[in-house]
């Protein structure tokens, strides 16, 4: 399935620097939850390794990032991503392309990611590709923020963020476990009555 | 790796040692070869492996054994009491409601939970109390009205008791 | 209604709603379905599934998963290859891969099946067993699989150069055009139903077992079909040593079937030749998304419509074009010399002469169907576009549905009536159907409070379907499956003491075949129906038959149990005589017994006779209690109903509430009210589904992007309306018992009755379709169209 985010941003910094960091695909890299790079192919291709969380899935995948198409002059840059899940569960391919544009010591950021998903990813996690494509989204926008900012990144914003509402399933699965032994089949909980005497 | 755990299911105690990972449901059916509890998704959708754990209407297929460790279950196996159908049972049967037969200990065991929280529901109340499983043949039409009726014999067993 | 009944209340013969012999044992949980057998030493198959909708692939590393503890081995389709067995036949002729050597065709396909000493041991390994794809651009949509320019994906077959299946037509194309050419009236529409899929609660599985001492292969097996198995594993395996005699097909308690458990899919065949290399039992059971993601979907016919008319609304003529989406094998199994199965049911319940219709069948990767979901082959289809077109008639020239239905009818004196496409339809009286069904509904206040409601903006509407129906293959002059001729049978043993067991080739999957036919024979022989066990399922026991499915058990097997029971019954006459020292034409019969005529004093019960059959019979008889029958049916049945549907939809969310449902059934002559009323409510939410909430959905990559519980809305107690229901008989003339069979007329009749509802709601819109699934999604966007919401 495919899913697509279009999505502009400011960032705080010389249009300069922006297109410096974009360039280095180790510190884009850094910014995408989830991602390392593992080996240089060329100038312009790289392998890496993605782990991705989606829902109940979890892929593991073998990358190669490509650039595309740079072009310094109208400050565009366009980043390929493809990968295979390392046992077949199936693959992913990521279109990112980007335009900056100065305006006072700002850059604003035009962006426009093409998902596509196939395999196991997109058989159980097609509602929620669309919404976890956004937050990565996000999240890369934020670390590249915190990194162009001179900062670390956390250790925490380098893994996707998510399973708060599976950790609140968990929890009420737990409680009900905890509960006291009752009386199962009778109709009202005698032992509760008692109890509450 | 493995863990002792003991849990008693219908009133008799087990003590095994399971793999952290053991589906509850699989302990039931297999271990203790009690396959009344059966299976139909891997979602926790369908709730043909509703189950009592510690009284509350549970799917056994989302709970790992190691969880109900000191637990008390009860399956459909346990529901007849002393050779007699409980009235769930007898109302299930005497309103036609099963077909397959696949859902019926799973919807038996909701049904057993729901009416200790509301011993007189209306048809409306049923449904929604039933939504957690699916039966694919009877349309449910009966199976409401089974409940109905079996709430019905329920609350006037319990008057003659009290009485 | 209220049912006469020829016998007695302990006899328990037709007409008795007699409480269900087999929920003693479901209500106590000690069913016995496929995933409950355990045999020593039983080993577990999982399966690895591909990723890809499309895909070479290049290698399959099992290493791995083989170095497991407790894997004992992975099988792959170049292992099968080696045993010629990677390919087999499907119903319809077409050929399936068992397992793929270099090609996947959609995903979820079975790529590897891996056997190990535990369920979990083998989920382990399936992870590890790793694959290398070359993925390929996969053909999604019918219609662009038909470009010249599109990948031919079979190339497994010599010669191929599309993806084109077959072309199958019925009916005068060039009568037709005369007709519609000169008619006044044309309504055109384009009506898609979608893949859907049966998710039968208990999925599909098997135990397969393979003793090497007596060379004896038993599987125990989720199918509705076990006799039909057997020949095929036969005739697909018996190169390799099993031939029939040594292959025993067990179908025990199945968790519903809906058609989903008739056809053979690759896991069965794996495991049986896994427990066949491996010689311990092999117990497969495939887990839901599988069942969803892989198994025989049901439906995806894409129809073009047209109705031909007088202004006056009287139907001249109706024509339709279908493209049907098989997926990568035409997986159906439907009668050989009916392809399209029986699609030409699509003239309807309406008396006119001309028609006309085809379907094109094309391959796609997905996955291999085009099974029935609870209904008679491609029946749901044919009335869906009827009924939908004549309600676009209705629409369009501006008279009341029920009106334009009742003018239409074919009348109750014209039965056999012959349709415009050939079918001879038995028995009907369709007006009757339809009145009964508007007085119970109230359609007149109906339509007033709906004038009402229009008035305050509010969307109400009602839905009618009056649908034909068309089952009990079938004549065997027409009729096979691979050859075989689609009989089915019975076989009646009647012990000493006047007890009997019954068995048949047929396979109750929720049913309720342990009840009815027991009260079939105790209608014909006068013995109690509790006394009559009957068996089901086991191919080493009982007589050949074709199996379950287009409601075909009680239009074939259960004549076979009344013609059966007849022969029983004459020798019952001939022993009676002897006894009564009378001839046989002195005999009269009353259930459970022979009398004398004019001396009823003078009498022998059933069990007497029973008895002498064993212990004092006439010289020169031969001794024993017992008949068999294989029942060949001269014409199909012609279930029908009337059925209305009031909807209410809120202007505002879109949401749908089926506020009333009234189902009127004309199954022929009932032989247990309660289970048919059953069936009925069972059929109407299987109807209600594919209406408002199923639905497959792939993308253009080729991704099931609902293939499990979470996204595919198989309908709740919630969802389900609550049913009511009520009968017109009008027995079949040809069938032993005047009954025509029940349980799929509602999963046909229901979708049209509600679309048409939620059409009437809002065609003061001008909205004339609408397709299915009707979710309040759509009809929030037609209402945001339309503008009344922004």
């Amino acid at each position: 399935m495919k899913v697509s985010i279009d999505k502009n941003f400011e960032i705080a910094q010389p249009v300069s620097k922006v297109w410096e960091y974009l360039l280095d695909p180790y510190k884009v890299a850094e910014c995408v939850p989830g991602v390392k790079l593992t080996e240089k192919i060329s100038e312009t291709e790289y392998k890496g390794d993605v782990g991705l969380k989606l829902g109940p899935v979890n892929a593991s995948f073998n990358g190669v990032i490509t650039y595309a198409k740079v072009d310094e002059v109208a400050r565009e840059i366009h980043l390929v991503g493809k990968g295979v899940d390392k046992k077949g569960k199936g693959s992913v391919e990521m279109a990112l392309e980007m335009k900056l544009q100065e305006s006072g010591n700002v850059t604003m950021v035009n962006t426009t990611m093409n998902v596509t998903v196939i395999g196991v990813m997109a058989q159980f996690g097609s509602r929620l590709i669309s919404d976890v494509s956004d937050h990565i989204f996000k999240q890369f926008v934020e670390n590249f923020q915190t990194l162009l900012a001179g900062k670390e990144i956390d250790d925490q914003d380098k893994q996707i963020h998510g399973g708060a509402v599976a950790g609140t399933v968990v929890k009420s699965i737990t409680s009900k476990l905890t509960s006291g032994v009752k009386n199962i089949f009778s109709k009202k909980d005698k032992k509760e009555e008692n109890e509450n005497e | 790796m493995k863990k002792e755990v003991t849990i008693n299911v219908n009133g008799t105690s087990y003590t095994e040692e399971v793999e952290p990972r053991l589906l509850l449901v699989h302990f039931i059916r297999e271990n203790l070869e009690l396959t009344g509890t059966h299976i139909g998704c891997d979602t926790s959708h369908c709730g043909a492996c509703t189950i009592l754990l510690n009284g509350d209407s549970v799917k056994s297929c989302t709970i790992f054994t190691v969880q109900a460790d000191g637990a008390e279950i009860a399956t459909v196996e346990g529901m007849m009491q002393d050779g007699k159908y409980h009235p769930l049972q007898e109302a299930f049967k005497e309103y036609h409601g099963l077909q397959c037969g696949f859902c019926t200990p799973g919807m038996l065991m909701r049904a057993i939970d729901f009416l200790k929280h509301n011993p007189d529901p209306t048809e409306e109340e049923i449904r929604w109390g039933i939504s957690s499983n699916l039966c694919r043949c009877t349309g449910y039409n009966n199976i409401v009205i089974a409940i109905e009726k079996a709430a019905e014999k329920m609350r006037e067993v319990e008057v003659e008791t009290v009485a | 209604m209220e049912f006469t009944c020829k016998t007695s209340k302990e006899i328990g013969g037709m007409g008795h709603s007699l409480k269900r012999r087999e929920d003693d044992r479901f209500i106590q949980g000690k069913g016995n379905y496929v995933d409950d057998v355990k045999l020593p030493g039983m080993l577990y198959m999982d399966i690895v599934r591909s990723p890809y909708a499309y895909a070479k692939i290049k290698s399959i590393n099992t290493e791995k998963a083989l170095a497991i503890d407790g894997v004992i081995t992975v099988i792959t389709g170049k292992d099968l290859e080696e045993h010629n067995l990677h390919w087999m036949p499907t119903f319809l002729s077409d050929t399936q891969m068992v397992l793929p050597t270099d090609t996947v065709m959609y995903q979820a396909q079975e790529v590897a099946c891996v056997i190990a000493t535990s369920r979990y041991i083998a989920a382990d390994a399936v992870e590890a067993v790793e694959v290398d794809y070359e993925p390929m651009k996969p053909v999604m949509d019918p219609h662009k699989a038909l470009d010249p320019d599109a990948p031919v994906l079979r190339t497994d077959k010599e010669g191929k150069k599309d993806n084109h299946i077959y072309h199958w037509e019925n009916g005068d194309r060039e009568k037709t055009e005369e007709v519609f050419k000169n008619a006044d009236v044309v309504v055109k529409e384009q009506i898609y139903l979608p893949r859907i899929h049966v998710a039968s609660i208990e999925t599909c599985g098997c135990v397969a077992d393979y003793q090497t001492a007596t060379k004896k292969m038993t599987v125990y097996m989720t199918t509705q079909a076990p006799h039909a198995v057997r020949t095929v594993v036969a005739l697909v395996a018996g190169h390799v040593g099993l031939s029939e005699e040594r292959i025993r097909i067990i179908s025990p308690d199945l968790g519903g079937g809906f058609g989903g458990k008739v056809p053979i899919y690759p896991g069965y065949i794996v495991a049986i030749t896994a427990t066949f290399l491996i010689g311990k039992p092999v117990k497969w059971i495939e887990d839901r998304t599988e069942n969803l993601q892989a198994d025989s979907f049901a439906r995806d016919y894409d129809m073009t419509c047209e109705l031909a008319a007088t202004k006056e609304g009287k139907i001249q003529a109706f024509r339709i074009k279908t493209l049907a989406d098989m997926g990568y094998t035409d997986g159906s199994a439907n009668p050989s010399k009916y392809p399209a199965g029986m699609f030409s049911i699509c003239t309807g319940s309406y008396d006119y002469s001309t028609a006309f219709a085809e379907v094109d069948a094309v391959y796609t990767n997905k996955p291999p169907g085009g099974i029935a979901y609870r209904c008679s082959f491609r029946v749901t289809e044919a009335a869906h576009a009827i009924e939908r077109m004549v309600d676009i008639l209705a629409q369009k020239i501006g008279k009341d549905p029920a009106e334009l239905r009742m003018e239409n009818f074919i009348k109750k004196d014209q039965f056999p009536y012959k349709s415009a496409l050939g079918w001879e339809y038995d028995s009907g009286d369709y007006h009757a159907g339809l009145e009964k069904a508007m007085n119970m509904i109230g359609y007149d206040e109906l339509r007033k409070e709906q004038v009402e409601k229009r008035a305050k903006g509010e969307y109400m509407g009602i839905g009618i379907c009056t649908f034909t129906e068309i089952v009990g293959a079938g004549p065997s002059k027409d009729f096979d499956i691979l050859g075989l001729k689609m009989f089915d049978s019975a076989e009646i043993r009647v012990h000493p003491t006047g007890k009997a067991i019954a068995r048949f080739g047929t396979k109750s999957q929720g049913q309720g075949h342990e009840t009815t036919y027991a009260q079939i024979i105790a209608e014909e022989l006068g013995i109690p129906a509790e006394h009559i066990t009957i068996e089901e399922g086991d191919t080493d026991t009982a007589p050949y038959g074709l199996g379950t499915y287009a409601s075909r058990s009680i239009a074939t097997a259960g004549a076979a149990a009344a013609i059966a029971a007849r022969k029983l019954r004459d020798k019952a006459r001939k022993i009676a005589a002897y006894l009564l020292e009378v001839s046989e034409e002195d005999l009269e019969w009353e259930p459970g017994k022979f009398s004398v005529k004019g001396a009823p004093e003078k009498s022998k019960t059933i069990q007497e006779l029973v008895f002498a059959a064993y212990t004092n019979y006439p010289p020169g008889m031969e001794g024993g209690f017992e008949a068999v029958h294989y029942y060949d049916p001269p014409n199909l049945t012609f279930p029908s109903g009337a059925y209305i549907c009031v909807v209410d939809i809120d202007g505002k969310t879109g949401a749908i509430k089926v506020r009333r449902f009234v189902a009127i059934d004309d199954c022929g002559n009932i032989i247990n009210p309660m289970i048919v009323q059953g069936q009925i409510h069972g059929g109407l939410t299987q109807g209600i589904a594919p209406a408002m909430y199923e639905e497959l959905i792939y993308d253009d990559e080729g991704n099931i992007l609902n293939g499990s519980f979470m996204d595919y809305l198989v309908p709740t107690a919630v969802e389900s309306p609550k049913w009511e229901t009520d009968h017109v008989v009008t027995p079949s003339p040809h069938h032993p018992l005047g009954a025509k069979g029940v349980a799929e007329s509602p999963t046909v009749g229901a979708p049209p009755a509600i679309v048409n509802a939620i059409v009437d709601a809002l065609s003061p819109l001008g909205v004339t379709h609408v397709e299915i699934p009707v979710t309040p999604y759509k009809v929030w966007k037609i209402l945001k169209e339309k503008g009344v919401v922004d």
